[in-house]
């Protein structure tokens, strides 16, 4: 509780000394009188007065003064308290000095500012007026520079709008608003501000003492003096350093002319340098032309050298030709970075997108916060793996893709792409054709299309282009359909093995680079040629031919990738959908032989050991698939063997890279073995390579310990395989270890907000959230500005309404006299 | 009575010329004339028994539907309002006054409805079946709406044509459709014709003895569409028949003989010979459709099916929900219900096509956190091992079941996380590591699989599809999800996720990566010296080898 008020007064009273307790008679006599001197009894009971008068002083937060440790520390009555009256009778007074001119001044425009001395002051007489501007007009002297702005309004001051121009400079940007003429809405805080910054200039004003004019001058010729010897030493130095370099010129010379030979004209031959260097240097052209040369050729001249000079920056070759080890070397690190991503794109990390992994954790954050709550409706939790039901499959597979957050897969290889353009736009070859192939892959490109194929490395006869110049020469026509490319190889009479022969010619035909629709046509082309592939499987031709086409498939896809993909996702869907295989002829296994050799060149033509990817993933699937319900039924000998070991074959090549697991392959290797149908030495042969493949996962025991007894029922041609896969088997059951998956640190507890404090105080903010306490700061800033502006805008019209009615009261005071003097006037005269 | 066949023949040859004499008029006329006969000779029976000989002609116009099915359609139809008309009237009945003439009409006239009814029901296959099965089940009507005494022994006695049609429906080959429409158009809608349709097939079942495995089927089929199941007595309002009153015909407004009549129907049903197909329909359908019929006396149900569960197979799978119903539901004890759960666990399981069901099933059943932990381990390690072979479908379900699992039996974590102490047995042996679980014990109780470890889910973490191998990665983080919510996880298949991949329209801003390596060779090898010129790569052999075999 606090003191009374009463209490309060007597204990202040008894500090200063104004009453002393009661004493003993003893004290009284010895000690000397306490009571203070009169004139330091009445301060003192004027301080006291003050204090308890609570009219008087308030303090400054409306929060009761039990909390003293809550505020601002330091000394509690200055810091606390305010006066209330003082401050109002002084913001009357800033009002009437600033805002009654103005208001005076309002409906008023031009006019002349009397700023002579003591005008409108009414504390000055006319004599102390006259006084003071002699003084003023004395102090002036016409010669001293320094001393002129002094004083504002000064004859030889640039001024504006009657003011000094340096004056004006502060406030310019502040008052900005005012040149539209609006100044009644907006300037009032501004103008607060500026009358409380004028006060604290009158408060921070010195007294300044006047120097005499000699102090001025010696310190003005000390300073010009300083200034030119610095200048000097600028000089010297700058010397110093250009002889230096100049020294070091002539080795620098072969360097520069060697790398910007083409690109600027020569430079002047090296001279020897000149130390005083002062001798005006003039250019040798220009020297020619003040020497009289004809005008007109001079700028013959000119033209001639400028055109050259364009012409020569852009033939400049960017870099110089690179020496046979380096580009091997090149080719070496661009190989070994394609392989570091392959492997990240294996491991499904995302390339180079930090931004994109970010979001997706946060996203799963967001779906683990849901789950919290036990909202399991909400999310499908399979889709969280890129397992969306079955029914959004098909929605999606219509048209609209869904642009999933979660699909992480997608994201991999978005980014992965995206640094492939990124690394494309690097490199500095870039040719106008937009494929922006590496160096290396443009000579392998050149194989394709200018016919060194089918020489050395095949020795596989097929014609050599040479021998048909003449048909070469005829051009022939892009075909759109596949029915086209049959009519034109039938056309041409080409024989089965003279194809990879015409792709060749058709492709170096319609060279991209060529004409700008060649690329349109190539792209169908490359569509043309999938539909070819199955063609040729489904007519039997010869594998060599295949195999070119395929290769011929490879080097498109590296411009034309959608295209291909696309044809060979189509297929893939048509595959699956079960409608292929009737044309196919494929004897109710769900498979034709266009089928098969498409899976064949999607092995080769794409990385398979990606993680994921748009053509290889379904195509595996579609492998699995077969291989799945195949696995089960009956009668494996004889064609399902054979296409069975084509299928794990693919599997074993296609995770050849990855060492990923294929449930299916093992499961139909192990029927196919079990049942002994045909083609047993393939199984065998796949069932070695899965072996060797997997050797390290640690379910080795598990996957291939069920074939022992089936290979030794087998017999005699099994027997190396038993071997090898025994031997396997041993080294694994050696390596096991019981399985270590959860050396995970220990998660903190979430940190929850807020957060116990020791010594809380109510005043502090504690946000951990810096960008909140910072917004929650602001916004109490804008309030209490607010809320200053209204108060100060209300004072202000308070004041002028009070200036209006007193000025109109004067006026009407004015004109009762004057009519009262008027009416006694007339009744005087009537009375006359 | 042979002035009225000798008066109904002369008719005939009368009406035999008429078409005689105009056999160039157009057919329309024919038929028109034909239908004005057939509703001539049918007013003619009607105005009374002198010309009852027309049902003759209108029978021998029916037995022609070979030729003549429009015309044989329309006689049947006359046919089947003369019958009505007839058995409304009376005119079918013995009476006790009645003359001896009077009886011998009454039972040659009888003798021409069970002609009739025979002929139509043999129309119940083909094309007509709809129609002879809404005619016959007119005359039924008209049968069973006598007085209540004999409309009662109309629905139950053999030569009734209600039970000639059950008959026809259950024995006769083909009769789907009809057997279709029968059950939704009046034993779903009927109270009475559900109630004496369930006592038709018994007794039919019981007199049947050869061709009895049809009979089944057909039973079977028969039994297994009627859905509609009353729950209480306010349910049975709706009669084909005379509404039953409490006096006359009690036992058809009771629940209790509406479930005794079912129940001995099914019975019936289960004792005859029954094939695998059937078995597995009644087993698809015995929690739906069959329990509710026997809430009384569930011991006669759960024989059937302890006997269907204990054959192995698909069949037990099937069999499972409906013991798992009894056994949570009605208090049925079934010893060893886990070993025997633990047992169906086989190659086949993850391949069949009841999986989705199957793992429903089996989520349910561990899914208590009292069961012992040792068995719980026994079904994880079974499941990861033949998830080893399994579809990408069965094993994008498996994985999170493990996880919930491994999240509500703390003490099966060990099986993915085991650091070294000597008291695990895993541990015991020095040098090489023994797995502890054994694969053929059939009991999961005594499995040790609690001992070893998921080797099988962690190789999955590379499987070859990038979804299953990104599930699988949830066993090695950490376990901070509560759990999985398996059904989203349940119905996924090899269509559904290559759907999914060739769903997504490829972007021109993001083409698919391409190998950056040309191989010089794909299919072909390098010839070896001496060769003939045509050496194959590995998968050029295969791919030879593929095309020669398709």
């Amino acid at each position: 509780m606090p003191p009374s008020q009463l209490k309060a007064l007597k204990t202040s009273l008894r500090e200063k000394g104004i009453t002393a307790p009661s004493k003993s008679r003893k004290d009284k006599k010895n000690g000397p009188p306490t009571t203070t001197s009169g004139r330091d009894r009445a301060t003192a009971l004027a301080k006291i007065r003050t204090e308890m008068n609570p009219y008087e002083y308030r303090h400054i937060s409306s929060r009761p003064a039990k909390f003293p440790s809550t505020s601002v520390k330091g000394s509690y009555k200055d810091v606390l308290l305010r006066r209330p009256g003082v401050s109002v009778s002084k913001g009357e007074e800033v009002r009437r000095k600033q805002l009654l001119p103005e208001m005076r001044g309002r409906l008023k425009s031009g006019g002349l500012v009397d700023r002579r001395i003591g005008e409108g002051d009414g504390g000055m007489g006319e004599e102390e007026r006259a006084v003071a501007r002699f003084a003023r007009e004395r102090g002036r002297n016409v010669f001293d520079l320094e001393g002129s702005d002094e004083e504002g309004g000064g004859g030889g001051l640039l001024t504006h709008g009657g003011r000094a121009i340096a004056d004006l400079e502060d406030d310019d940007m502040k008052l900005s608003g005012d040149e539209g003429g609006s100044d009644e809405d907006d300037g009032f805080l501004v103008r607060k501000r500026q009358r409380e910054d004028e006060e604290d200039e009158v408060v921070d004003e010195q007294p300044d003492v006047k120097k005499s004019k000699k102090e001025v001058m010696t310190e003005l010729i000390a300073k010009s003096k300083l200034h030119k010897y610095e200048r000097q030493k600028t000089k010297e130095d700058d010397d110093d350093l250009r002889d230096k370099l100049d020294a070091g010129m002539a080795d620098l010379l072969p360097l520069l002319r060697a790398q910007v030979a083409n690109n600027l004209p020569p430079p002047p031959p090296p001279k020897p340098v000149e130390v005083d260097g002062d001798v005006s240097k003039i250019n040798p052209e220009r020297q020619k032309l003040l020497d009289g040369m004809d005008r007109g050729a001079a700028d013959r001249e000119y033209e001639k050298r400028l055109r050259e000079l364009a012409r020569d920056t852009r033939a400049a070759p960017s870099d110089r030709t690179k020496t046979a080890e380096e580009k091997a070397k090149d080719a070496a690190e661009k190989v070994k970075e394609l392989v570091i991503r392959r492997e990240k794109r294996m491991r499904g990390e995302a390339v180079s997108d930090d931004e994109e992994v970010e979001h997706e954790r946060d996203d799963s954050e967001e779906a683990a916060v849901v789950d919290e709550y036990g909202n399991e409706e909400l999310g499908d939790d399979a889709e969280e793996f890129g397992l969306a039901s079955a029914a959004v499959a098909k929605v999606e597979k219509v048209q609209h893709v869904d642009e999933d957050d979660f699909d992480f897969d997608a994201d991999l290889v978005a980014s992965a792409s995206e640094a492939d353009e990124e690394s494309a736009s690097e490199d500095d070859s870039e040719v106008e054709d937009d494929d922006a192939a590496p160096a290396a892959e443009d000579n392998e490109e050149d194989e394709f299309i200018s016919g060194i194929l089918g020489r050395g490395a095949n020795a596989v006869p097929i014609a050599d282009p040479s021998t048909k110049t003449a048909n070469t020469s005829e051009s022939l026509a892009c075909p759109r359909t596949h029915a086209d490319f049959l009519a034109l190889i039938k056309d041409n009479a080409v024989e089965e093995l003279e194809l990879p022969t015409l792709i060749q010619r058709l492709r170096s035909q319609y060279l991209p680079s060529l004409a700008a629709e060649n690329k349109a046509k190539m792209e169908n082309f490359s569509r043309v040629l999938v539909e070819h592939l199955v063609y040729m499987a489904e007519h039997d031709q010869e594998m060599a031919v295949m195999e070119q086409v395929i290769r011929h498939l490879h080097s498109l896809s590296r411009t034309y990738a959608v295209a291909i993909a696309e044809a060979l996702r189509a297929r893939l869907g048509a595959w699956v959908e079960g409608s292929s295989s009737s044309e196919g002829g494929g004897g109710g296994l769900g498979v034709g032989k266009g089928d098969l050799v498409v899976l064949v060149a999607i092995g080769e033509i794409y990385p398979t050991s990606d993680h994921f990817h748009q053509v290889v993933t379904p195509a595996f699937t579609g492998v699995g698939r077969w291989l799945g319900l195949n696995a089960g039924v009956k009668g494996m000998g004889g064609e399902k063997g054979r296409v069975g070991a084509l299928m794990v074959g693919l599997c074993v090549k296609w995770v050849g890279g990855s060492g990923r697991f294929v449930p299916e392959a093992v499961r139909f290797t192990l029927a196919a073995l079990g049942s002994r149908g045909g083609a047993i030495g393939e199984h065998l042969e796949n069932l070695k390579g899965m072996a060797d493949l997997w050797k390290e996962k640690s379910a080795f025991l598990e996957i291939f310990s069920p074939f022992v007894p089936i290979l030794r029922q087998l017999g005699k041609p099994a027997r190396p395989t038993l071997q090898h896969l025994t031997a396997l088997l041993d080294a694994s059951r050696q390596a096991r270890k019981p399985l270590m998956l959860h050396h995970h640190r220990p998660q903190a507890l979430r940190l929850s907000n807020p957060k116990f404090e020791e010594g809380f105080n109510p005043d502090r903010h504690y946000d951990p959230d810096r960008e909140r306490s910072e917004a929650g700061k602001l916004k109490k800033e804008f309030k209490r500005e607010k809320k200053g502006a209204v108060r100060e805008l209300r004072k202000d019209a308070n004041f002028v309404a009070r200036e209006q009615l007193r000025s109109k009261r004067v006026e009407d005071e004015e004109h009762k006299r004057r009519e009262r003097r008027l009416v006694a006037e007339i009744q005087s005269e009537s009375r006359n | 009575m042979p002035g009225l066949a000798v008066n109904g023949a002369v008719r005939k040859r009368k009406r035999d010329d008429v078409p005689a004499t105009k056999r160039k008029a157009p057919k329309a006329t024919t038929g028109e004339s034909t239908q004005n006969k057939i509703l001539q000779l049918e007013e003619q029976i009607l105005q009374g028994r002198e010309h009852y000989n027309n049902i003759v002609e209108l029978q021998t116009l029916v037995a022609k539907f070979e030729t003549k099915p429009r015309a044989a359609t329309l006689a049947a139809v006359s046919l089947c309002r003369v019958f009505c008309r007839l058995t409304a009237g009376e005119s079918l009945v013995k009476s006790n006054s009645a003359s001896d003439a009077d009886t011998q009409i009454v039972s040659w006239l009888k003798a021409r409805l069970r002609d009739y009814v025979d002929g139509l029901t043999a129309w119940l296959g083909g094309e007509q079946g709809s129609t002879a099965l809404t005619l016959l089940m007119r005359v039924v009507k008209a049968e069973v709406s006598q007085t209540s005494k004999r409309g009662e022994q109309a629905w139950k006695t053999e030569s009734g044509t209600f039970y000639k049609v059950v008959k026809a429906l259950l024995e006769n080959e083909d009769v789907e459709g009809a057997r279709q429409e029968f059950v939704e158009a009046f034993v779903e809608e009927h109270d009475d014709v559900r109630f004496y349709t369930f006592s038709a097939v018994k007794h039919v079942l019981k007199n049947s003895t050869d061709g009895q495995a049809e009979t089944t089927g057909s039973a079977v089929d028969l039994l297994s569409r009627i859905e509609g199941v009353p729950e209480s007595e306010d349910q049975l309002e709706d009669w084909y028949g005379e509404p039953p009153s409490p006096t006359s015909n009690k036992q058809l407004l009771s629940l209790n003989a509406h479930r005794k009549a079912a129940q001995e129907a099914w019975l019936a049903v289960f004792r005859s010979p029954l094939t695998k197909d059937h078995r597995k329909r009644i087993l698809t359908i015995a929690t739906t459709q069959i329990l509710p019929w026997f809430t009384t006396r569930l011991e006669l149900l759960a024989d059937f099916l302890t006997d269907s569960f204990d054959s192995g197979g698909s069949t037990s799978l099937l069999a499972l929900s409906s013991i798992f119903h009894l056994m949570t539901h009605q208090n049925l004890e079934y010893p060893e219900f886990y070993t025997k759960l633990y047992s169906l666990l086989d190659d086949e399981v993850l391949h069949s096509k009841h999986r989705s069901r199957f793992f429903r099933l089996l989520d349910t059943f561990l899914n208590s956190s009292h069961l012992p932990a040792a068995m719980v381990a026994s079904f994880i390690k079974r499941l990861s091992r033949l998830s080893l072979q399994a579809p990408p479908g069965a094993i994008v379900w498996v994985i999170p079941w493990v996880y919930n699992m491994l999240k509500q039996h703390p003490a099966c974590t060990f099986m993915l996380h085991r650091p070294y102490h000597p008291g695990h047995r895993i541990y015991a042996s020095e040098n090489e590591l023994e797995d502890p679980f054994d694969m053929a014990c059939l009991d999961p109780n005594t499995s040790g699989a609690i001992d070893s470890s998921l080797w099988e889910l962690e190789t999955l973490q590379s499987h070859y599809h990038p979804n299953v191998a990104t599930l699988a990665k949830i066993l090695s983080e950490q376990f901070t999800k509560r759990e999985y919510v398996l059904e989203d996880f349940l119905d996924h298949s090899y269509a559904t996720l290559i759907g999914q991949d060739l769903g997504k329209e490829l972007k021109s801003t993001r083409p698919p990566e391409v190998e950056y390596v040309i191989p010089k060779r794909i299919l072909t090898a390098e010839v070896e010296e001496g060769g003939d010129g045509k050496a194959l790569s590995r998968v050029g052999r295969l791919l030879e080898g593929a095309l020669g075999a398709l």
